[in-house]
């Protein structure tokens, strides 16, 4: 029996392995990393071993330190998670060597499916479609085109020890080849300390079809159902379903059997994936095996009812299958979305910051997997992901609609995410009707599906929203003069006034509270793409002569300059003064009625990254509003030609030191983050004044890399 | 009501309109804020401000609201006297009603300890005026080192020109901040320097900001624009960490509302339990009877008195007032309340006439305020102690003298509100503004004089006729009717509201809905300071 058992992984995962140990009485033991000191997994774990470090090779990839844990807290197994050790031979022969039970397969199964290319060879020699593909380290180098023209093009490049679409290319032209064939063998090499690479053939608008397979130690194994993980982003999954779209009953079991007969070929014991490529015309072959549990395992268990954990927990400690595995039942539809911090506007980069709030909110049917709680701070250490959540329901549709709505009601505040993008996705009339082929996202543009959710008319309603709840709280919070009506004037000369950054602009709210506690208000949108130059135009000229219309027009604004800048927009804003009835019956939700529609709007009011920030959530979407600062502090402002980090990452290379002259379009930083390369260019030509980090250097989003003075910028210097 | 209301917001937006569109327009030229932009910058978000003397100077040569806006509101969570230059207002310059203006938000900021910021941009002195201000405007700068040394704060924030005898505000201050290259102060200006010493200087030697930020050590911080200044100013007062001495509201609890108060169903979206925004700590009970209906007992003829309980029910927490001596006196009713959680004494007149009951029991009223130390709330509507023999003989002046004395002598704060008539000897008892309330706002059909215009006629044309039969000369009926038409005429000019809010008679005129705004701002005001009443050797006389 397994009484204690320590989970070797963090976040979600971890979070949901001691929840089934909870339901099975079996005492819980964490590891974690010093940045993840506090994280919700460790705190709900019974005991939580320290491990250093915030690196994953300084702390959740020391094998040592996890099997010295477990055997210092008389755990007697251990649970890998995904990721991290999970398929790691040596780490599950060194548990067993340790006396503690690894909860997965045999390291013979992980070494054997682990090599790539030995699995699809296995595979190949036992009678399961496989691709037809080569490895490269077997050819010399001449060979390499007569290879892939033998295979066909397109082909695919690919690590033969990668996973997660690390080093993998597609390649359709020839010409291309040589130059991805390297690029793969640096980023393996990287990546995995292995840069061995292999082509197959690549299958156009192919879907991702996976069988959940479950083996025991008596020679029992059965599969339980397929997943479909088509749509994915930078190869990675992103939407996982079951049962898939594509597939028929008749399908479902041949490809069912592929898979069992796979596993039963290597005895494959626990929880298993047999992942397959399906092509239109319902031809499949064999892509790997992934010997642990996976990320999207929940769609699973939403339909068979089965708790994979559980069940693993049984099978490692020597039971046979559970009967209910035997005769697994599939019962409507599962989707599971995954929600990442990252931008789907510019190419998924992941973000950073403090998550001040996340709420999902609870609805029958829908599942919610998470690592974070209200607070946590998303850092570039670890995968960015919040959150898994997964809507079952009888119908595909339902289960679309449902996970859709409850995304769409989620509080998610402080980090940009793939939240909107995801409603859309599921949303999508082409996901609705079931075309989701791995290149969902080329057809579907991740910018346009990540869009902003809310008109500029939208955004000034929740800007309103903002501005009230604000005023209230203001009002409430005032020690002056606490019980005073708001903003109250015996002589009126001009509305309160506050400004937000939104997606659209900057929106002014102009309001005043009237007699009968209803707000009169102004809403403009300053559409402008740039106000940082705003800011700076606005400080060199606080007001012009022929926009000075105070004088004469008594609602005009206190800030002078920025009635200026109104006035001054060539597309007018749209203003028009309304009268809005509200009411805040809770502390952060207002009730505020426009145009005779009554609405809720739940308004966050916090501090991201030290500047004031308001989250507002209603019916018709979601507003980030960065308050902009009434007394804007021109110290600030970063230097002129300073060049950004564009995203969180590492520094992998620094192509230029101070008092170089560089040319338009020359790199100057590589940095990696998400396991890609980006590179920091020169936006124009001039000269490097300053190089503000160093190889290696983790840096955060908008941390200034490099100071580059450019010739304009010399040209306007001796101009003014 | 309603057109009085108009009339005055007509006067009140002239203030707002500065010196009018052309010189708002070349103030705005020069890259400035107007006087009324930088008050509300330097506010806190959403906090009120209450307006001091808006129609000082109405009906005179002078700009209405004589070239300065003064005020109290709210910055860094303190409650501030603002003082600032209308610079549009031939250029910022003092008038002897400036003066005066000035002065009494310096008497405001001094009797309720409230900090003093100074938004300063004039000219100095409006020399045809000279005559009537050079000596009384020394009082400006002696008055800003006096409330420093009684230990309340002034800062001056210079925007512009603060020369001659202005540049003594920032010279008396206690923190000051000059905006560069706008900022200038100094004694002589170049031509002066010139004509008198011969040396050539220009102005920003002479006094820029610059300059007196880093040589003569006059200004304390060097803003770089208003925007700058303003922060500046704020966080000067946020440092000052200014607490009030005097005792905090008593709000009631928000858990025992003494009325069934509604509360909105939970819904699903609720995270936390329900609260009212107003909530336990800070929950002031409004009243139970809607404040507009003040528009319609405003509005009845003055000869018809208004009744009081009807105004208090409107003004006062959860309408609610346990009167005193509720038998006794009835024409002037006394009791207790609380106002924006102040517990304070009221004393109103329900009938105009005060007889020799009422000044008894308003000066035993009086007394026991000062016992338990309750601010008192005066609501004027007096048109003056009863005359007549039966009265006379009863003691009347007598027993006005006990109400007179005991209001003079009352230590506690005292706020007066002029509702409708405030005639004779009944405005001194009924805290006039020679008696010096903490403050004294009134509605805008007030009427305040000696005696009505019909009255003090008639008075006039009765001495004339008793004078000439004195004389023996034959009374011309004539010419006394066309004299008592033209004294008629002026009183009632001068009795008017606009005209004795000219005078600064009262600190403003107000819209008669926001009488409880207005007086639970004075009462914040007042307890910024301690509240005591009068000591005394004796016990509280029973009258």
């Amino acid at each position: 029996m397994i009484h204690k058992l320590l989970i070797a992984n963090r976040g979600e995962i971890a979070v949901r392995i001691i929840r089934t140990c909870r339901q099975m009485g079996i005492r819980t033991v964490a590891v974690f990393s010093e940045p993840d000191r506090g994280a919700l997994f460790m705190r709900k774990a019974d005991e939580a071993v320290a491990l250093g470090g915030a690196r994953p090779d300084e702390s959740y990839l020391r094998q040592d330190a996890i099997i010295a844990a477990a055997l210092q807290v008389g755990g007697d197994a251990i649970h890998p998670g995904y990721g991290f050790f999970a398929e790691n031979a040596a780490f599950a022969n060194a548990c067993r060597m340790a006396g503690l039970v690894f909860v997965g397969p045999s390291a013979e199964a992980i070494a054997l499916m682990g090599d790539k290319l030995a699995a699809k060879n296995h595979m190949q020699k036992v009678g399961v479609p496989v691709l037809p593909g080569a490895d490269l380290s077997t050819i010399p180098e001449d060979a390499l085109l007569p290879t892939a023209e033998k295979i066909g093009f397109p082909v695919l490049v690919k690590a033969a020890a990668g996973g997660g679409g690390k080093g993998m290319q597609v390649v359709r032209d020839k010409n291309n080849l040589a130059d991805a064939v390297a690029g793969a063998k640096r980023q393996a090499k990287a990546a995995f300390g292995d840069n061995r690479v292999f082509l197959e053939r690549y299958i156009d608008a192919p879907r991702h079809i996976e069988i959940q397979i479950f083996g025991d130690s008596h020679g029992n194994l059965v599969h339980l159902f397929e997943r479909e993980c088509s749509i994915q982003r930078r190869h990675q999954k992103i939407v996982e379903e079951t049962p898939s779209p594509a597939i028929t009953p008749a399908l479902r079991a041949e490809m069912g059997a592929a898979a069992v007969a796979a596993g039963k070929t290597i005895g494959y014991e626990g929880a298993g994936t047999v992942e397959f490529i399906l092509a239109p015309n319902g031809e499949f072959w064999f892509l790997e095996v992934n010997t642990r549990l996976q990320v999207e395992h929940p769609v699973t268990e939403c339909i068979t009812g089965i708790d994979l954990v559980r069940a693993q927990l049984l099978v490692a400690d020597g039971a046979p299958l559970p009967p209910e595995l035997e005769k697994p039942v599939s019962r409507g539809h599962a989707i599971e979305a995954r929600l990442y911090a990252e931008d789907p506007s510019s190419g998924f980069l992941p973000t950073t910051g403090k998550l001040a709030r996340f709420h999902v909110p609870a609805r029958h049917g829908l599942r919610v997997d998470s690592g974070v709680v209200d607070g946590d701070t998303v850092s570039v250490h670890y995968d960015p992901m919040l959150a898994k959540v997964t809507a079952h329901a009888p119908t595909r549709a339902e289960a679309a609609a449902l996970l859709a709505d409850s995304l769409s009601r989620s509080q998610i505040h402080g980090l940009v995410t793939n939240r909107d993008f995801l409603v859309r996705l599921l949303q999508h009339p082409d996901f609705l009707t079931g075309a989701t082929d791995t290149h969902f996202l080329e057809r579907h543009s991740p910018v346009s599906l990540g869009a902003p959710t809310l008109t500029p008319a939208e955004e000034r309603l929740h800007a309103i929203a903002a501005a009230l709840t604000t005023q209230a709280h203001n009002a409430k919070n005032a020690k002056a003069f606490p019980s005073i009506p708001s903003g109250w004037r015996n002589n009126f000369s001009a509305p309160q006034q506050v400004q937000f950054i939104g997606t659209h602009g900057t929106i002014t709210v102009a309001y005043r509270i009237c007699r009968d506690g209803s707000a009169s208000v102004t809403a403009t949108t300053q559409s402008d793409t740039a106000p940082d130059a705003a800011r700076a135009q606005e400080a060199a000229q606080p007001g012009t002569p022929e926009n000075s219309q105070a004088g004469s027009n008594p609602q005009a604004g206190p800030n002078a300059d920025l009635h200026t800048t109104h006035s001054e927009s060539p597309e007018s804003p749209e203003s028009h003064e309304e009268t809005v009835h509200f009411s805040l019956p809770y502390p952060e939700q207002l009730e505020m009625q426009t145009n005779s529609v009554l609405r809720r709007y739940s308004v966050h009011c916090t501090t991201v990254q030290e500047e004031q920030c308001v989250f507002v959530d209603s019916p018709l979407g979601h507003a980030v509003l960065r308050v902009r600062a009434r007394f804007p502090d021109a110290t600030r402002a970063p230097d002129p030609g300073s060049l950004l980090a564009p995203m969180p990452g590492k520094i992998v290379r620094i192509a230029a030191a101070p008092g170089d002259i560089v040319k338009k379009g020359q790199v100057l930083i590589v940095l990696e983050a998400m396991k890609m390369e980006h590179t920091v260019h020169a936006p124009e030509d001039g000269q490097v004044a300053e190089v503000r980090v160093e190889t290696n250097e983790q840096v955060e989003t908008g941390l200034v890399l490099v100071v580059l003075h450019t010739d304009t910028q010399e040209t306007e210097t001796t101009n003014s | 009501m309603l057109n009085q209301l108009a009339a005055l917001h007509d006067q009140q937006q002239l203030l707002v309109q500065g010196g009018g569109a052309k010189y708002v327009r070349r103030h705005r030229a020069r890259g400035k804020l107007l006087s009324r932009e930088r008050i509300e910058l330097l506010l806190d978000p959403d906090s009120p401000f209450l307006e001091f003397s808006t129609l000082a100077a109405w009906g005179t040569e002078f700009h209405v609201g004589a070239g300065i806006v003064t005020g109290m509101g709210a910055i860094a969570d303190t409650v501030c006297v603002i003082i600032a230059h209308e610079s549009t207002i031939r250029g910022g310059s003092m008038n002897p009603i400036t003066l005066k203006k000035n002065l009494r938000a310096m008497e405001i900021a001094r009797e309720n300890r409230l900090p003093l910021v100074n938004l300063v941009e004039s000219g100095g002195a409006d020399l045809p005026t000279q005559a009537e201000l050079f000596v009384p405007a020394g009082e400006l700068f002696r008055n800003l080192t006096r409330l420093s040394a009684l230990g309340i704060p002034t800062i001056s924030l210079v925007f512009g020109n603060s020369t001659a005898g202005g540049a003594y505000i920032p010279g008396m201050c206690d923190y000051t901040v000059m905006v560069k290259e706008r900022a200038k102060v100094f004694l002589g200006g170049p031509p002066l320097v010139k004509m008198a010493t011969g040396e050539d200087a220009d102005d920003e030697e002479l006094g820029g900001a610059d300059m007196h930020s880093r040589i003569s050590g006059l200004s304390d911080a060097l803003a770089v624009d208003e925007h700058d200044c303003l922060r500046i100013g704020r966080q000067i007062i946020a440092n000052l960490h200014w607490k009030g001495s005097g005792p905090a509201p008593a709000y009631t609890q928000a858990q025992s509302p003494p009325y069934p108060v509604a509360t909105p169903a939970p819904t699903a979206h609720a995270t936390s339990p329900p609260r009212s925004i107003l909530s336990a700590d800070t929950f002031t009970e409004e009243p139970l009877y809607d404040t507009e209906d003040l528009l319609g007992l405003a509005s009845c003829d003055l000869k018809i008195p208004i009744d009081v309980h009807e105004v208090i029910a409107r003004i006062v927490d959860g309408s609610r007032f346990d009167e005193f001596k509720p038998l006794y006196g009835s024409s002037l009713v006394t009791g207790w309340a609380c106002l924006h959680g102040y517990p304070i004494g009221i004393l109103a007149n329900s009938r105009g006439i005060l007889f020799s009951e009422e000044a008894e029991k308003a000066a035993q009223f009086i007394q026991l305020a000062n016992q338990v130390a309750k601010p008192l709330v005066f609501l004027q509507n007096t048109t003056g102690y009863m005359v007549g023999k039966a009265y006379e003989q009863g003691g009347m002046v007598k027993n006005g003298a006990k109400m007179v004395n005991a209001v003079s002598n009352s230590q506690v704060p005292h706020l007066t509100i002029i509702m409708g008539a405030s005639y004779g000897a009944g405005n001194y008892g009924m805290c006039g503004r020679a008696y010096d309330p903490r403050f004294l706002f009134s509605w805008p059909n007030h009427k305040m004089a000696v005696m009505g215009p019909e009255q003090l006629a008639g008075v006039l044309s009765i001495v004339a006729r008793q004078a000439a039969a004195a004389a023996g000369r034959p009374f011309d009926e004539e010419a006394d009717t066309i004299n008592r038409q033209k004294i008629q005429e002026q009183i009632e000019a001068e009795q008017i509201a606009f005209a004795n809010s000219s005078r600064l008679y009262d600190d403003g005129i107000i819209d008669p809905r926001d009488t409880r705004t207005v007086l639970g701002m004075c009462l914040t005001a007042c307890h910024m300071t301690e509240v005591h009443g009068t000591e005394t050797a004796y016990g509280v006389f029973r009258m």
